[in-house]
């Protein structure tokens, strides 16, 4: 990328971390908070994450949006930073090496989320992603 | 390495746990679409002790995001009201209680 190029995008770069950065700091803690912890440990109920009602939230287009939007924009925030960072600790010299490692959690993530939100709210069998090992499942035979 | 810089290296690199649950959340999102079985197994892959020590430390690391964040914003932009500034510590304690109400909103759409 030539310099002219770099300084005439970087407004927008900057524009999106900072996007990024706030709607993380505002919505991810209550997010991990209730999805990956209050509810797994039965602090909270887990009425509302069961299956029907989730499936019926999210046939929501707004809500829909909402969750790309927040994800995409955290995972851009994070391969910013990341990049600048790892760039920063091997001192300016290995650049392309710090976008690749700072950019594989938005190329990975954000396949992903174009993936789900293509994907939603069908609730059918479409193109699974099978964990990669076992995990035993309550409530199912 | 001093403190300062400690503290500063733990503030980007809590960008690295952002990720990490961004990530979590989109697969989720996809066995939610699935189907039910996928969207069980990985509710019950989330309750597992090792992925619940993993959550434990995300979730502290993005309060460090966000405790750091709204500090850096509060020294960054200079707020006004008409022609008195408000002070960091106003703009900082003003974040905290946005952010008390966006996670109430969270709260309410995901278990309501």
């Amino acid at each position: 990328m030539t310099m002219a190029k770099q300084s005439k995008l970087k407004p927008f770069m900057w524009g999106g971390f900072t996007l990024g950065g706030i709607v993380a700091a505002f919505v991810l803690p209550a997010l991990i908070a209730i999805t990956n912890l209050a509810v797994p440990l039965g602090i909270l109920p887990a009425d509302g994450l069961v299956y029907s009602r989730m499936l019926t939230k999210f046939s929501n287009p707004v809500l829909k949006l909402i969750f790309a939007a927040v994800i995409v924009l955290t995972l851009y925030h994070a391969a910013y930073r990341l990049q600048t960072t790892f760039e920063e600790l091997m001192l300016g010299r290995g650049r392309r090496l710090s976008w690749v490692l700072g950019y594989a959690f938005l190329i990975v993530g954000g396949g992903v989320v174009l993936y789900a939100m293509f994907l939603l709210p069908t609730g059918q069998p479409g193109l699974p992603i099978p964990l990669p090992f076992p995990v035993p499942i309550p409530g199912l035979p | 390495m001093n403190r300062q810089y400690f503290a500063y290296m733990m503030r980007e690199f809590s960008a690295l746990f952002l990720a990490l649950y961004s990530i979590i959340l989109s697969f989720w999102m996809v066995q939610l679409a699935t189907s039910e079985e996928f969207y069980l197994a990985f509710a019950s892959l989330i309750s597992s002790t090792p992925f619940l020590v993993l959550s434990g430390v995300m979730f502290v690391f993005s309060v460090y995001h966000s405790l750091t964040w709204f500090n850096l914003t509060a020294k960054a932009q200079t707020v006004k009201l008409g022609a008195v500034v408000i002070p960091p510590s106003f703009v900082v304690a003003g974040n905290i209680l946005v952010w008390l109400i966006v996670s109430g909103l969270v709260a309410l759409v995901l278990l309501g």
